[in-house]
């Protein structure tokens, strides 16, 4: 039974991806290569952002500092398809970071390429949620992203998201230095 | 990539369907449900963002409910959310809301030994009171409804006369209790405790102390009285608590209660100094 809820929602995944491909046609594709090539390697490899000292602060600018270094760690999840760095700004329970985590983990076993890692954190805004007595710091922001591909060789399982702007909903936990994410949604 | 448009219909439908049985759901006592990105508006996301929101979906019960359950004793609660401060949420009765217009509500897991929070996600409901936890108004009222103790008044001397210019002893004998009530079907339990005392002397002097004052020879709270007169003093006993709401973990109760005590009738007399030979 689980297996076909999961095949339903990856159709569903499939199906939203083709929808937005239906809503916003992008670019015409180049023409299907009949050789497969290898994806060309950036000459330096990327490295890791630093997180700043001001994203471990206990404050709403510390929160706004650490999101914001989380999308550029996201990026770079994106553009190496390590998710090593990611993983770390994750609680272990934050099921939609495991989400993302498993995605870029995924990429990388199947031999894709991402494009399109160039996202944009905007409209940050902020509160607090509690959980009983324990509270958590609520960020609601906008990420835009350009067209996105998870590129697999040979297309059959490439993965496409049209260029929009998500409406993004993190719960951050204050930890000893710093944060973590504890709830990845969109809002 | 393509599809026969057959069987994309189809795949939508379901997806459709997927929706609204998600939205509709209520989160069951013993596991969080798979919200779906409950607050979505089915608008396209990122990447990375669509695969945080097909998470909860991909990995079904086992991460969320079963495979929690089964490994840490704890139990699942849930929570409506009161209205932030940010403009940009949706409100409605002092409570969040999604953006279909149902309550919001946020579930989590709480492990029984450390009350460590687990597996935190939002679900949206139709109706907030029957399944939202008590708010701190509402613990506060429960307090409230608690009977406390009378807020004696002992004076030293006894027999309601004192001196002109004379220590005279006040003290009251409040001591922490426990006591458990049942609110919107939660067992809260509460310890509760003085605070503080505000001593009415009745000459228009009061005087708040965090002691009860202490039976002579311990004159803790004393108070001098500058002439004969007749007074009614008293003492307010002012409650504060710890409550522990379903075994959770302890918090303190926003707010305090205080008792009013009783007047007592005391007569100021000056006294005449007899030389004895």
């Amino acid at each position: 039974m689980r297996r076909i809820a999961t095949l339903i929602v990856g159709l569903g995944l499939l199906a939203v991806t083709a929808c937005s491909g239906d809503a916003e046609p992008s670019p015409p594709p180049s023409p299907t290569p009949t050789v497969t090539t290898a994806v060309p390697t950036p000459s330096s490899s990327p490295t890791a952002p630093v997180m700043p000292e001001a994203a471990r602060e206990h404050t709403e600018a510390g929160a706004k500092a650490f999101v914001e270094y989380f999308w550029e760690v996201v990026d770079y999840a994106g553009t190496t398809l390590d998710s090593s760095a990611l993983r770390k700004l994750a609680a272990d329970d934050c099921v939609g970071c495991q989400g993302a985590v498993d995605f870029v983990d995924q990429m990388r076993a199947g031999g894709a390429t991402f494009v399109g890692a160039t996202t944009h954190v905007t409209n940050l805004a902020f509160d607090t949620v509690m959980l009983g007595a324990q509270e958590r710091t609520e960020v609601v922001f906008d990420v835009t992203t350009p067209e996105q591909t998870a590129d697999y060789p040979g297309s059959v399982n490439d993965e496409r998201y049209a260029a929009t702007t998500t409406h993004t909903r993190f719960y951050l936990k204050a930890v000893a230095r710093g944060w973590r994410v504890v709830l990845w949604e969109s809002a | 990539m393509t599809f026969p448009r057959a069987a994309l219909s189809m795949i939508i439908s379901l997806v459709v369907s997927l929706n609204i049985v998600c939205l509709t759901s209520t989160a069951p006592s013993d596991a969080a449900d798979c919200d779906g990105g409950t607050p979505s508006t089915g608008t396209a996301t990122g990447a990375f963002t669509a695969h945080a929101d097909a998470a909860c979906h991909a990995t079904g019960g086992d991460a969320s409910g079963d495979t929690a359950t089964a490994a840490h004793d704890g139990v699942w609660r849930k929570a409506s959310v009161p209205c932030g401060k940010s403009p940009i949420l949706q409100c409605r009765d002092g409570l969040r809301l999604c953006p279909n217009g149902q309550f919001m509500t946020i579930v989590w897991f709480e492990t029984a030994d450390t009350h460590q929070i687990m597996w935190t996600r939002n679900t949206c409901e139709d109706e907030p009171a029957s399944s939202r936890g008590p708010t701190a108004g509402d613990i506060l009222n429960a307090l409230k409804r608690v009977p406390l103790p009378a807020s004696v008044l002992v004076i030293q001397p006894p027999g309601g006369a004192t001196l002109v210019n004379f220590d005279t002893n006040f003290f009251t004998t409040a001591k922490p209790f426990e006591r458990t009530v049942t609110l919107l079907g939660h067992q809260v339990h509460f310890k509760i405790r003085p605070r503080s005392f505000t001593w009415h002397y009745g000459d228009g002097e009061d005087e708040t102390t965090t002691k009860p004052g202490a039976a002579y020879p311990a004159l803790d709270v004393t108070h001098r009285y500058l002439k004969k007169d007749t007074v009614t003093p008293s003492v307010d006993t002012i409650w504060e608590a710890d409550y522990q709401l379903d075994g959770g973990a302890w918090a303190p109760v926003n707010g305090t209660v205080t008792k009013t005590g009783a007047a007592q009738q005391l007569t100021i007399k000056s006294a005449t100094p007899i030389l004895v030979g």
